[in-house]
């Protein structure tokens, strides 16, 4: 008998349906990943199971754990049994822990709230349990010392707290929802290690909600895929990958294994020259007559994109790579070096070589003014032209680079709540595209978007730059997706270019310890299934 | 810890500097010369002379800044023009029944709104909480003057449980808090209301944390995780206002002891106006700035002790 | 929670519309004395009965609303006027001389209770309305001030004022083209919280006799005078006291409703 067996779970939200007919069943020893993409009612199904649905929701069906169904529980029996016979791993490991409690206490609350009918368990004998668990989540007492507070820990630690809260107590089963998401990948790396460790050591089930198919692929025994609130599919995760029956699931592996073809076009010369650019931030006062240290944010950047090149900048969060881009838009003043563009140093003040640059960013949802129409956001870089168009010439303009990023000149009267995430996205690019600039920023323009949209909007880009003769800097966490939109990558890391050269290259063959780790710990789509992917490539998560 | 109390302690040194010196300017300004206001129409010259010389007017205005400042460091507020007497003394006597006034207030408010601020949260969106959020909408609304009134009305008047007005002093410790408990209760009462409301959104809020659903995740239940992880992190906001409410409750009680008839720093500070006392109304306004920049400074310690991410330094 | 939107807009419509109407009409002239007809409780002449002089208690009621919610529309008018450009261009210097500078004199002004500066006003100048005004809208700066300044801040944060700066904008044409416009819900709550703050401020300051000086009919001043008759003519007190919550109350229902229904949360949700 499984563990975990839910059986025609139906949810709705204020009568609105999440979840329709979902039946899906977790081992002992077994990792069953669900996976789909945002708004498919994955979280709602981990939610479910574990009792804590937002208010206004309504179950059907059942949701059986060891044999007793958990919708009929009152609270104070799930109560008893979160924690204990399930544990559950949230997203964001940021905010997951109260930042006012040391971490000890608080994985130690899972232990004394749940002690109450035991006798046998000691004081002393929790403590043990305690550093136990502790140490084996990759929290050593004596490195990581329990009395630490979680803004005292990287993202990567906390999560291990989080996952230590969850097992201590060795429930028979564990809920993960998107655990690694928030966090880089050679983190992601050892946080699913240990997660497929803990399953192994303490024989638990475990259902992982993730939208990434790498991560599933490397991690899963069993998969199912959610659309709208129904499986469409599910089974062994060998089978699934290999022959996919569902379109849908077919669909999901050919985006995410999606890479553009970008056409070969001739580099002239220079546009931008970064030359031994550094920034430094000054720090807190450690001591009152102290001076303030000092953060090297960046130190000695050197590099050139050429016209009509692809670049890609590559580096995890803290790399400086964010430090990078506002320096080379001008909007934040660099300490030393030199940034010009065809020549001519870029400044804040200076719209003459700015025009010559736009840039795209990450979230489609807070990149637009809510109060303004599609044609006055779009039409906004006009601001750095001497003569900007005007009346009907201005109309053609927004015409035309809604056109060209394939929505239609219509929308540009709507207001931008109206469009979806990767329509938001292309304005984004009609914006940027709109006085034809020379470069565009892209920085991690495609992160925020559900698989198929991004192969959508990769292609759109590597579409765009042979037409409009237009260089670009391509800004990522990580190596993925580079591959198919650049002709050559950077590395950053603690400020620092670390490798440069061949986007090819540097992938298959990467030269700095660093960049082998990178590949390494980013997981990777099988060989076998989808047709497209005939070549081993990185993905990642988006 | 000791960087975060000293860097604000700095800043309250400052504060407190610069308030003494605009307090100090708007007062030299007053039209009007208090050694002639005093001495009357008629006054002879060398009167007005030895008279100025004795308050202390016939120096350069910096001069007279100094030694107000120095002086009160040494608890000297100087003489009033009216009764040449010391402020010092007259304030301390006022502050007798001021402080005490504030501080019961102050405790009242505390004690009506954290039970009911918990009960309004813990049954959101539910008949108890409306009922409570009605209330608050209620004695919000209360100017506590007039609610002072209509408590004079009922319970001294009608009921004569209370005396109307007036101090006995401190001689009998329970004829005085007796005395203060009408006013306290009348300034209290809708100051509870807004601390009543602060408490139960900051509450709400946190509830909507994601640390708080980890903690439901554990086994916790509702009432425990409200007790155990959201209580603590929703009282920022709250000690904030708790600060703030201080000083409201000190101005405050300027107005409601003059609907009691009571002899602190408000009836002080009203005679001193009509005598054109100015001496009194600079140095009781610049004690209660003094206190209300302390109490905040004491609050900002308050939440170092709460929230470890301010004590630490990185 | 509709409900709390008509109740307040009605509260106050009520109210603005009794002060306009005293421009024209009242019930009974308010500067008349008349000694034969004083305290009279309320009755079907004088709705709302008479004060100590015999004057018709609606009508100087009406006559008050005029100085209360004048007093308080310029001290917010003021509060607004001063404080929102500073708290824009905190914001928009953040973490520079500026900005702190502007804090800190926000901090200190916040060290005055608003009664506190009334009386220093007081002091020097003298009671009267318009120092009242002052008192109150002083106060309001910081207020203002200070939640511009924070909500501009979590704007500045925002990819659209990125995407505007890579437009070559100017800060100061940020703030007014994309801040504030994105504020005005912010603001237009706190205006109505700090507008009833000001109508019990105003009535506060009256009743000490720093507010408004007769013969102008204020709330505050009329509870003043009904001090020493409450044993006797207790609706003296109750009146104009009731006219002072409802006001207050209708101003916070209107500005809780108004929050709920601009709520941006509710709003910019995607459908």
């Amino acid at each position: 008998m499984s563990l975990l067996d839910i059986r025609a779970l139906g949810v709705t939200i204020r009568g609105i349906p999440v979840l329709h007919d979902l039946s899906l069943s977790v081992a002992r020893g077994e990792i069953v990943a669900l996976t789909g993409e945002s708004g498919s009612g994955k979280s709602m199904t981990a939610l479910a199971t574990i009792g804590l649905l937002p208010q206004g929701a309504a179950t059907s069906g059942q949701i059986l754990l060891d044999g007793t169904d958990l919708l009929t529980l009152d609270e104070a029996q799930m109560c008893a049994r979160r924690g204990n016979a399930m544990g559950m791993v949230f997203q964001e490991p940021m905010t997951a822990l109260n930042p006012l409690q040391t971490i000890g206490r608080q994985v130690g609350e899972t232990l004394r709230l749940h002690r109450a009918g035991e006798t046998s368990l000691s004081s002393a004998q929790a403590d043990a349990l305690l550093a136990e668990t502790l140490a084996r989540v990759g929290l050593p007492p004596d490195r990581v010392p329990p009395d630490r507070y979680p803004h005292q820990l990287s993202g990567g630690q906390r999560q291990r707290v989080v996952i230590a809260m969850a097992i201590i107590r060795r429930p028979a089963l564990l809920i993960a929802d998107e655990p690694t998401t928030a966090l880089d990948v050679t983190t992601q790396a050892r946080i699913l290690d240990l997660l497929k460790g803990l399953v192994t050591d303490y024989d638990m089930g475990l259902l992982m909600i993730t939208h990434d198919l790498a991560v599933v692929a490397r991690m899963a025994d069993r998969i199912a895929v959610l659309r709208k609130g129904e499986i469409v599919e599910q089974g062994a995760a060998r089978d699934v990958f290999r022959q996919a029956g569902h379109p849908y699931t077919r669909a999901l592996f050919d985006a995410s294994g999606h890479r553009a073809t970008l056409p070969k076009v001739p580099q002239r010369g220079p546009l931008l020259r970064v030359q031994d650019v550094s920034r430094d931030y000054p720090m807190r006062r450690t001591g009152l007559f102290r001076p303030r240290p000092v953060f090297q944010a960046l130190k000695g950047i050197s590099f050139d994109i050429r016209r009509g090149e692809r670049l890609g900048l590559v580096g995890e969060s803290g790399s400086g790579k964010s430090t990078l881009i506002r320096a080379i838009l001008g909007l934040d003043p660099i300490s030393g070096g030199q940034i010009t563009l065809d020549g001519r140093p870029v400044r804040a003040g200076d719209p003459a070589t700015r025009r010559h640059m736009q840039a795209v960013f990450q979230d489609p949802y807070s990149s637009f003014n809510p109060r303004h129409s599609v044609a006055r956001l779009i039409s906004e870089p006009f601001h750095l032209l001497e003569d900007p168009p005007t009346g009907a010439a201005r109309q053609a303009a927004i015409a035309e680079v809604m056109t060209a990023v394939n929505m239609s000149p219509k929308d540009a009267e709507k207001y931008i709540h109206a469009f979806s995430g990767g329509q938001r996205q292309r304005i984004a690019i009609a914006r940027a595209l709109i006085i034809r600039p020379d470069l565009i920023l892209f920085d991690e323009a495609v992160s925020a978007l559900d698989v198929r949209v991004r192969a959508q909007i990769l292609d759109l880009i590597a579409d765009l730059s042979p037409r409009y003769g237009l260089a670009y800097l391509f800004v990522r966490h990580d190596l993925s997706v580079v591959r198919g939109v650049t002709d050559r990558v950077l590395v950053m890391q603690a400020g620092e270019i670390v490798e440069q050269g061949p986007t090819g290259q540097v992938l298959e063959n990467p030269a700095h310890p660093y960049i082998r780790e990178l590949v390494d710990a980013a997981p990777r789509l099988p060989e076998f299934g989808a047709q497209a992917l005939t070549q081993q490539g990185v993905w990642d998560d988006a | 810890m000791w960087l975060f109390a000293l860097t604000r302690l700095t800043s309250l040194a400052i504060s407190l500097l610069v308030a003494s010196v605009v307090i100090f300017l708007v007062i030299e300004v007053a039209p009007g010369d208090p050694a002639s206001y005093m001495l009357g129409l008629n006054a002879q010259a060398d009167t007005l002379a030895a008279l100025r010389a004795e308050l202390g007017l016939d120096v350069s205005r910096p001069e007279r800044y100094v030694t107000w400042i120095t002086g009160m460091l040494s608890g000297d507020f100087g003489l009033s023009y009216t009764y040449r007497t010391p402020v010092s003394q007259m304030i301390a006597d006022r502050l007798w029944v001021s402080l005490p006034l504030a501080v019961y207030a102050l405790a009242l408010a505390v004690l009506i709104a954290f039970p009911a601020g918990l009960f309004a949260a813990a049954r959101r969106g539910r008949a108890g909480d409306i009922g409570v959020m009605a209330s608050t909408q209620l004695g919000i609304a209360l100017p506590n003057f007039w609610f002072a009134m209509l408590l004079v009305l009922v319970f001294a008047i009608q009921l004569r449980w209370f005396s109307a007005g007036g101090f006995p002093g401190w001689e009998s410790l329970g004829a005085g808090i007796k005395a203060l408990t009408l006013p306290a209760i009348a300034l209290a009462l809708p100051q509870a209301a807004i601390l009543t409301r602060v408490l139960r959104s900051s509450l709400l809020d946190t509830l909507d944390e994601d640390y708080i659903r980890t903690a439901r995740a554990k086994g916790l239940t509702r009432r425990q995780t409200l007790w155990r992880h959201a209580l603590r992190n929703a009282m920022i906001p709250v000690l904030t206002i708790i600060g703030l409410q201080f000083s409201f409750l000190l101005a405050g009680a300027i107005i409601i002891e003059q609907v009691f008839f009571l002899p602190g720093l408000g009836r002080l500070i009203f005679q001193s106006i009509s005598q054109r006392d100015l001496i009194v109304v600079e140095s009781v306004v610049m004690l209660l700035v003094f206190a209300v920049i302390l109490v905040n400074f004491l609050v900002d310690l308050a939440y170092a002790a709460i929230d470890p991410r301010l004590r630490t330094q990185r | 929670m509709r409900l709390t939107l008509v109740l307040g807009a009605g509260l106050t419509a009520a109210f603005l519309g009794a002060a306009l109407l005293s421009f024209l009409w009242t019930p009974e002239p308010v500067s008349g004395v008349n000694i034969a007809a004083r305290l009279h409780p309320p009755d079907s002449v004088n709705l709302l009965g008479t004060d100590h002089f015999g004057r018709d208690i609606l009508s100087m009621i009406m006559v008050g609303a005029r100085t209360s919610l004048g007093v308080a529309v310029v001290a917010v008018a003021v509060g607004m006027g001063f404080g929102v450009p500073l708290g824009l261009w905190a914001a928009a210097r953040a973490g520079g001389w500026l900005d702190e500078i502007i804090m800190r004199g926000n901090d200190l002004i916040f060290a005055f209770p608003s009664l506190v500066i009334a009386i220093l006003i007081t002091a020097v100048f003298g009671p009267g309305a318009v120092n009242a005004i002052i008192a109150i809208g002083i106060f309001n700066i910081p207020v203002f001030a200070r939640l511009t300044r924070s909500g501009a801040l979590s704007l500045w944060q925002r990819d659209f004022i990125l995407a505007a700066r890579v437009s070559g904008k100017s800060a100061p044409r940020i703030s007014i083209e994309h801040i504030l416009p994105n504020l005005t819900n912010l603001l237009i709550v706190q205006g109505t919280i700090q507008f009833s703050l000001g109508i019990l401020a105003e009535a506060g300051l009256s009743y000490v006799g720093l507010g408004a000086q007769p013969p102008v009919p204020s709330w505050g001043r009329m509870l003043a005078e009904a001090q020493t008759m409450v044993a006797i003519a207790p609706h003296v007190a109750i009146v104009p006291g009731m006219a002072i919550v409802l006001m207050v109350l209708g101003l916070n229902l209107l500005g809780d409703g108004l929050r709920d229904a601009l709520d941006p949360r509710l709003k910019d949700r995607v459908p």
